[in-house]
């Protein structure tokens, strides 16, 4: 493993943890989903500081040079990471459908309700002012019949 | 002093069986209390019920989690201008009997946040789920120095300070590692002891071994490495 390849691992792992842990701080990004960027870092820094694990996990796996290894590990977070964000965002994708679906329907029941509502009360305006000129007519016919026998 | 400005949020997610029995005791024997059922977008019969039987409670289309329906209800809180928010269970755990004490607790001694503790007085029991309480329980210790019992009760009193900061705070989750960043950020909180029912009917979200240790993931980056990073605000 070459002193410059060691050199990218470690900036690279100080750079992650060091860009995650700014977002958490900004409240920019959730904890939950902080802890894989974390891992990442972590585990590129064991690559960069022990060259002699990588080494080790070389021979393990019948791989021709470390560089390839690291390119496998990384290659495979980064695929369970696209897998992972995948699943959410068809999720997330299902959960907006729905709450679109249900602020439409919402909405609609609301203005329906109110319609109704309004006709009835325009219904019950109408009715007591029929009431009220039937009632006044009552009156003035009392007030002639009074006048008439006054 | 306290009793007409406290607010008990009920989050419930598919308790068409115990909802019933948690809000009519509620509004039987506490009618001093507000209260507001947050349906977190249950797939049972959860919202029917509380529809029919006239509750007060904030229906959210989509399923969001206990921390997105806690959000939920401190919003709920905020808005109206409550000064206490108690959280309690929607599947009967938590007697609301024991509000009074916690309420009359953070009077006493002016701390910012209340938990309804199983074990303050009483003694811990061992087993699987109260293993995973030990741990969070001494990771607190560790990093704040100072001892929660009951970490993951779900009963906890807040007050006007905290309720803004639980519903517009991203990470302000009603869970252990949020009271770790609290108690190092100088906001205090006590315990009270209190006794909680088994769940009669349903089940708990911590079920399966895999949650479990996703959780504890969770909590452990959470308290001994992200608390660091975050802005303390007192």
């Amino acid at each position: 493993m070459s002193a410059i390849l060691r050199g990218i691992l470690l900036l690279a792992a100080v750079a992650f943890a060091g860009y995650i842990l700014l977002k958490i701080r900004k409240c920019k990004v959730k904890m939950e989903d902080a802890i894989f960027w974390v891992c990442l870092a972590v585990i590129l820094l064991i690559m960069g500081i022990f060259p002699k694990v990588t080494y080790w996990l070389t021979g393990l796996f019948h791989m021709q040079s470390p560089a390839n290894l690291i390119f496998l590990i990384i290659i495979f977070l980064l695929l369970e990471k696209v897998l992972t964000l995948s699943i959410i965002t068809s999720q997330l994708e299902d959960k907006v459908t729905i709450l679109s679906a249900e602020v439409a329907l919402r909405s609609h029941d609301n203005k329906s309700r109110t319609e109704a509502e309004e006709e009835q009360i325009q219904k019950m305006s109408t009715e007591g002012a029929i009431a009220s000129v039937s009632n006044a007519g009552k009156r003035s016919e009392a007030y002639v019949k009074d006048q008439s026998q006054g | 002093m306290l009793k007409d400005k406290i607010l008990i949020i009920i989050p419930a997610y598919n308790e068409a069986e115990n909802i019933e029995r948690v809000v009519d005791n509620l509004t039987d024997n506490y009618p001093q209390y507000d209260y507001v059922i947050i349906n977190d977008g249950s797939s049972d019969d959860t919202r029917k019920i509380c529809a029919r039987r006239g509750y007060n409670f904030l229906d959210l289309p989509v399923n969001v989690g206990l921390s997105g329906a806690i959000k939920a209800g401190m919003r709920y809180a905020n808005f109206y201008g409550y000064d206490y928010v108690v959280q309690i269970d929607g599947d009967g755990q938590h007697d609301p009997e024991y509000i009074a004490a916690m309420a009359e607790k953070m009077k006493e001694t002016g701390c910012e946040i209340v938990i309804g503790s199983r074990f303050k007085t009483e003694k811990k029991p061992g087993g699987m789920r109260m293993f995973g309480s030990r741990i969070i329980s001494w990771s607190i210790r560790v990093t704040t120095g100072h001892w929660i019992q009951d970490v993951t009760s779900g009963m906890r009193l807040f007050d006007k300070r905290m309720i803004k900061r639980f519903g517009y705070d991203i990470h302000y989750s009603p869970e252990p590692d949020t009271l770790a960043y609290l108690l190092n950020s100088g906001i205090r909180i006590e315990e009270v002891q209190v006794r909680m029912r088994e769940r009669i009917a349903g089940t708990s979200y911590l079920g399966n071994p895999m949650a479990s240790a996703r959780y504890m993931l969770q909590m452990m980056f959470s308290i001994f490495l992200f608390q660091w990073v975050r802005k303390k605000q007192k």
